[in-house]
């Protein structure tokens, strides 16, 4: 054994050497980057992009509970640089911060209307999926009618992080309200790479400035609040229009991506006098081609409850509940004719009935594929199919109204 | 050669490894697109058909190396230059992994480490183990299997409960028609990973049992193969095929896409676990049967003590094939699928198949 003095020592310094990583970063020479904001810049060459960072204020929000935190400093940070690129742009925020940026925990990416209007988002996101210092499975949203930079500015109540705030949001609403999808970063480039993409918008409620200080929390209704609103149709990259409201939900619809929603009727006495509770909803497409020319039948089949009533009808009666029912079936039917009529007017296919013909035919599909958005789709014919059953009423049958 | 005996399961999971090496982990036969799944099964098909002109030429010399039996069939100095130019091949391809595996790594996880650095950490761990003997390549190859089977088995569990898999995305079948998957399966896939496999003609005497050479060896390419048309199909159907094309490290796509309760998520580190155990057994093993080949030709008693100065121009050698990673793959595809992989995979046992029969029958009549 007369390399036994040489083996013992090869191990101590292996220990030496290999406990390290050459990569490594220590947590408090990190700044978390929470959110980013793309916005346009003002030239098309050196300034392209003006990017804004939110970054964490990590001592506000690791406050020891009990002990609470103090109320003068914001939880969030934003700094922001301008460049040819994101990248770029990125790394000319570094002088202004005393640490080194931090980018895997970045929880939201929005892009400013402006940018999205007139330069466009095509080519805007290949840094996402090629850095490998981010995730792809963010959300992406469009600050409507207002900046990215202003929306990320914003304080806001109940959550202090304000992506943090946003992404709760987009995950609330859809499991209640159901209008919007969460547009996750690795969807949208897929989409992208087609010729068509929806994001949802987020929006400033009240002046932007009053929202960028720690008074807008202080009081009970802040004067400056963060909404999600609308489904953005983009075209080449391009902001065309929001589908808001009924048309939005339409296009949730036949994406199969609504999963709780309220749908109003109307009875006798009131119009939208009665609220009933969608739990459970799945949509099918179906694609027939007829004459080379695709037709697509889209079939929805919902389950709901009815949750509230304001005028006098008999809830236990068979016949009554049936009639309801072909109500939220010409209700739903209709939401979905909108979306697809916004969708064919804007020569955008949102729904992604493309891949359908391709799986159907898709020697039909090379064919028609470079045309088909722009004249194939809107004049394609679809046929809307609407099964829709209550279960169940609450409660009560009967109101108590007379 | 060494004294040393490996079990029939050792060299079923060194074979299994060997082809999962990088092969599970890129983008294989995306040249048939949706279709790359089917491509792959192709290629398996003519792994198959290559097996049995090597096998052929093992039940000639069952106790012989490749490099051996080559001089026994094409005499002394026409066989000996043929077994140094298998052993440069052996020697040029654990290079080709090895920088692979190297620009991968640096590419998807550690993006500041030199290359070098990983090289040299990677070759010297690979000439532990192959200093200890081929015994013990086979024992950890056993070990190995069996926690890839639970890393793999783990992530697949968690992609399907993440409800990433849209099956539909494989649609429609035979998109393109058949021309793109055959021209992808032949020579493409059939040469990466499956004719490969032929680097085992250099360790088959050491079997234990070797009547079952042809099950262990037909096993392990059928296995491999469903399992990398498996692994194809898995990141279509999470990817899409687009995503699919453009990324160079697809499985980390389809893993990264993991969100489990918002909780389980980030398990790149199951496809680095993977891709580092598959790798360390296709550059050991490319690496040994060059190492034996030259320890035969140049009549070396222990090959251990060419191991290290190999292990030197084998790390010199993966620096130095090329600039950067495009060139490294365009070349993989462009140059060695033809220029070495065809030469070295068919015509030449091909031909040493038709002499050894020629032989054969001369010798026959002469008794």
């Amino acid at each position: 054994m007369k390399h036994r003095p040489f083996i013992i020592l090869f191990m101590l310094l292996s220990t030496v050497l290999l406990s390290g990583c050459w990569d490594r970063a220590e947590l408090q020479d990190l700044d978390i980057v929470s959110a980013i904001g793309i916005d346009e810049g003002s030239d098309d060459l050196d300034n392209r992009y003006h990017v804004t960072v939110q970054v964490i204020n990590e001592g506000q929000i690791a406050g020891v509970q009990g002990q609470g935190v103090n109320g003068n400093i914001a939880p969030v940070t934003i700094y922001s640089a301008t460049g040819s690129n994101v990248e770029e742009a990125l790394r000319k925020i570094a002088p202004k911060l005393p640490q080194e940026l931090f980018y895997p925990h970045v929880q939201l990416l929005v892009i400013g209307e402006e940018l999205t209007r007139k330069k466009g988002i095509e080519d805007l996101f290949d840094w996402i999926e090629r850095d490998t210092r981010f995730r792809t499975l963010f959300p992406v949203l469009v600050a409507k009618n207002s900046t990215a930079m202003n929306v990320l500015q914003i304080v806001t109540s109940l959550e202090p992080i304000p992506s943090a705030k946003i992404v709760g949001a987009l995950e609330a609403t859809q499991e209640t309200w159901g209008v919007f999808s969460s547009t996750r970063a690795d969807k949208v480039i897929k989409q992208l790479s087609g010729e068509v993409a929806v994001l949802t918008g987020v929006q400033i409620i009240g002046p932007p400035e009053k929202g960028n200080s720690m008074t807008n929390v202080q009081v009970i209704d802040p004067p400056a609040e963060l909404e999600l609103l609308g489904l953005g149709i983009f075209k080449r990259g391009k902001l065309q229009r929001w589908l808001v409201e009924d048309a939005a939900r339409g296009a949730m619809l036949i994406n199969n991506e609504l999963t709780k929603t309220i749908v109003n009727l109307d009875c006798e006495q009131k119009k939208k006098g009665i609220a009933v509770d969608m739990v459970r909803s799945k949509t099918k497409i179906n694609t027939e081609i007829k004459n080379n020319k695709p037709v697509f039948y889209v079939s929805v089949r919902s389950e709901s409850h009815i949750v509230e009533v304001h005028c006098p009808i008999d809830l236990s009666k068979h016949d009554i509940i049936k009639q309801l029912e072909k109500q939220i079936e010409e209700e739903i039917k209709e939401e979905i004719i909108m979306a697809i009529d916004a969708a064919k007017e804007e020569k955008s296919d949102i729904f992604r009935f493309g891949e359908y013909v391709n799986r159907k035919d898709p020697t039909l599909w090379k064919e028609i594929e470079k045309k088909w958005n722009d004249e194939v789709f809107p004049e394609t014919e679809v046929n809307v199919n609407v099964q829709a059953f209550i279960r169940r009423s609450g409660l009560r049958t009967k109101p108590y109204i007379k | 050669m060494e004294k040393a005996k490996i079990s029939v399961i050792q060299l079923f999971a060194m074979m299994f490894l060997f082809e999962l090496g990088s092969a599970v982990v890129v983008s294989l036969g995306i040249g048939a697109k949706k279709d790359a799944w089917l491509a792959i099964l192709f290629g398996m098909c003519g792994g198959v058909a290559l097996f049995f002109i090597y096998y052929f030429l093992f039940r000639q010399y069952p106790n012989l190396p490749f490099t051996g039996y080559a001089r026994k069939i094409f005499g002394k100095y026409l066989g000996w230059s043929i077994g140094l130019l298998y052993t440069v091949y052996f020697l040029y391809a654990a290079a080709r992994n090895l920088r692979d595996f190297g620009d991968l790594l640096l590419s998807s996880t550690m993006i500041e480490t030199p290359l070098l650095a990983i090289h040299i950490l990677f070759v010297l761990t690979i000439c532990y183990v192959l200093y200890l003997g081929i015994e013990v390549v086979g024992r950890t190859a056993e070990v190995m299997i069996v926690i890839l089977i639970f890393l793999g088995v783990t992530a697949n569990l968690s992609v399907y409960l993440s409800g990433e898999v849209d099956l539909r995305n494989l649609q429609p079948f035979l998109e393109n028609g058949w021309k793109p998957i055959i021209t992808t399966a032949f020579p493409l896939t059939t040469y990466f990973p499956f004719s490969e496999m032929f680097v085992f003609t250099m360790l088959l005497p050491y079997l234990n049992r070797p009547e079952l050479a042809k099950k262990v060896w037909l096993s392990a390419l059928i296995v491999s193969g469903l399992f990398l048309s498996y692994t194809a199909c898995l990141n279509i159907a999470v990817l899409g095929v687009e995503e699919l094309e453009r990324s160079i490290f697809p499985l980390l796509s389809t893993i990264g896409k993991i969100n489990l309760f918002e909780f389980i998520q980030r398990l790149d580190a199951i496809v680095v676990f993977t891709f580092l155990i598959t790798m360390f057994f296709k550059i050991a093993i490319y690496f040994y049967a060059a190492v034996i080949g030259m320890a035969d030709l140049f009549k070396v008693k222990k090959h251990q003590h060419i191991l290290f100065p190999i292990g030197l121009i084998l790390i010199f050698l993966s620096i130095m094939i090329a600039s950067d990673f495009s060139e490294h793959i365009e070349e993989g595809q462009k140059i060695t699928s033809y220029f070495i992989h065809i030469p070295f995979h068919i015509i030449i046992p091909l031909f040493m198949l038709v002499v050894a029969m020629t032989r054969n029958h001369f010798k026959k009549k002469a008794n």
